[in-house]
């Protein structure tokens, strides 16, 4: 096992890619502390899997590196690979201000930044090139290259002959393909996935699993997935950030440093790595002073 | 084919069945024909009062369409604007909601007083008492668009008119059909009761004032007919709106996917 402490976003890897700091995180709603404190580092192209309790505040974390909402306290920075984007980052009071001007433009949600949820989030009343086009639809492309694009991302998913259904007509599984689609039309820089598979099959899911890490290698997106299961975080992701406790806290993130290609999940490497993770995620608290409220 | 049969036909069945048993009860029981004619004296006097009932069927078809269109226009705009500001929905449905406990028996005097005799006043009447239900249908159509949704909307940075347009008002639909269906009986009431107190005599008489006319020469059989059209007024009014609501739904709503499945 390899751990590795929060570090500088190094502009290495995915041209264009985003990469993702966050520091000191600390996140209340309602009075609630959600996140006690939240350290994540993720290289621009790479793919970190969160994995731990329910409640933890996995979900909650994605959604403040998102931007979807603002942390209470501590800093998140989002810099592009391509240093051609403006980082952003929440000062301890969580209002957004620029700290670091590169050259031009602004990092944005729903272009740059893609989400998946595990509901899929499909607007029933639209066929599924429409969802997919969607996120285009709203940026203003015109409707044959947005029809085109999003035409050209289903044959990619391997959905061309479901173009024209409704979502009601898909099972779980084509669902979430196309939910996969419609994120990955854009060409998205930071890929934030939050429990895409958590309501499907196992072989389903194992399918799914595969096409998102072949995607991944293709794409070089840099990618986030919150997951309940150890076993998709391990095949997966290239580190393992686990969080313990409510309010939630990270830990030491986890290596995984298996072969390149389709994961063995029988092998002795890959049984040892969920291991690793599984006695991170059970293993009684000794928190370090340093990282106390 | 089979399915127009299998919904069609038990209410036929049942609507004859009715119709028998009434013309058997009659002719056994001889009521005084101005308390209770048979079926078959209305149909007769149908017949024979067919001009004056066409053109009253007319007349009162076409209030009760203009009224459910002005009802059915002002309640989905109406319900569009309360949504997009609270204070508005906080300040003004509640007089909604107040307006519509006023008995429309009550206000059709005044319609008469500002529109006049005749058509305008019982298209208001209609549009009036139809209003509402569209109202606020569609505007708890339009709150209840799902949040996921909503959320998906704000990641791609949606307008207000964007995510009305493209989300919250085909969520919305299928609300805005039950408001319309239920619009669509309430504007027949509506127009007729604005016949009642506002409308004409003489040849373009509508169907509430041939149902005043034949109450008061005791032509029962007349005021069963005239009824009768009214009630098909209402049911035409209802089935081309829900026809339009199944087009609109069937593809993707859970309500017209079951039937078919």
């Amino acid at each position: 096992m390899r751990s590795q402490e929060p570090d500088q976003v190094t502009s290495e890897s995915v041209p264009g890619a985003i990469g993702v700091v966050a520091r000191a995180v600390r996140h209340s709603f309602n009075g609630l502390n959600v996140i006690a404190h939240a350290d994540v580092q993720v290289k621009p192209g790479g793919f970190l899997a969160i994995v731990g309790d329910s409640g933890g505040g996995k979900t909650t974390l994605l959604r403040l590196i998102g931007g979807l909402i603002e942390p209470t306290s501590g800093q998140i920075l989002l810099s592009a690979n391509d240093q051609s984007k403006q980082s952003n980052s929440y000062s301890q009071s969580g209002h957004v201000a620029p700290v670091a001007t590169l050259n031009m433009g602004t990092i944005s949600p729903g272009s740059d930044i893609s989400f998946c949820f595990q509901e899929g989030r499909l607007l029933p009343w639209r066929n599924v090139l429409d969802n997919v086009a969607l996120p285009l639809e709203m940026h203003g492309v015109r409707p044959q290259e947005r029809r085109a694009a999003a035409s050209a991302m289903l044959a990619k998913m391997q959905l061309s002959d479901s173009e024209h259904k409704m979502p009601a007509q898909l099972s779980g599984g084509m669902r979430m393909r196309v939910a996969m689609a419609r994120a990955l039309v854009t060409r998205p820089k930071l890929l934030l996935l939050d429990e895409p598979f958590g309501a499907l099959d196992e072989v389903t899911r194992l399918a799914l699993d595969e096409e998102l890490r072949q995607l991944w290698q293709r794409t070089g997106t840099t990618t986030i997935l919150v997951t309940h299961s150890i076993q998709e975080a391990v095949s997966l992701a290239k580190e393992v950030l686990v969080m313990r406790g409510k309010p939630g806290r990270t830990l030491p993130t986890i290596a995984i440093d298996l072969p390149t290609g389709a994961v063995q999940r029988n092998s002795m490497q890959f049984v040892s790595l969920c291991q690793d993770v599984y006695q991170q995620m059970t293993a009684q608290t000794t928190q370090a002073p340093e990282q106390m409220p | 084919m089979k399915n127009i049969v299998r919904v069609g036909l038990p209410p036929i069945l049942t609507a004859i069945a009715l119709l028998v048993a009434w013309e058997i009860a009659v002719m056994v029981l001889k009521p005084a024909a101005y308390l209770l004619p048979s079926p078959l004296m209305i149909l007769r006097a149908a017949i024979a009062d067919s001009r004056q009932l066409l053109t009253a069927t007319l007349s009162t078809a076409i209030s009760a369409s203009l009224g459910f269109l002005i009802a059915a226009v002002v309640g989905m705009v109406g319900a569009s604007l309360l949504c997009q500001s609270a204070f508005l929905q906080r300040g003004l449905y509640p007089l909604a909601s107040l307006f519509q406990m006023v008995p429309l028996v009550a206000i059709a005097p005044l319609l008469v007083i500002w529109l006049g005799y005749g058509l305008s006043a019982t298209v208001a009447s209609a549009a009036i008492v139809a209003v509402f239900p569209v109202l606020a249908n569609t505007l708890d159509g339009l709150r209840s668009a799902d949040p996921g949704l909503r959320e998906l909307f704000r990641i791609y940075k949606a307008n207000r008119f964007t995510r009305w347009w493209k989300l919250e008002l085909p969520s919305a639909t299928p609300n805005i059909v039950t408001g319309l269906r239920i619009a669509a009986g309430l504007s027949v009431i509506g127009t007729v009761v604005g016949e009642f107190v506002s409308g004409y005599a003489g040849e373009n008489a509508p169907l509430g004032m041939v149902v005043l006319a034949a109450m008061r020469s005791a032509r029962t059989d007349l005021v069963f007919a005239a009824v009768a059209l009214c009630a098909v007024v209402g049911f035409a009014l209802f089935g081309v709106v829900s026809f339009l609501g199944w087009l609109s739904l069937r593809s993707w709503h859970a309500s017209t996917l079951s039937r078919q499945s």
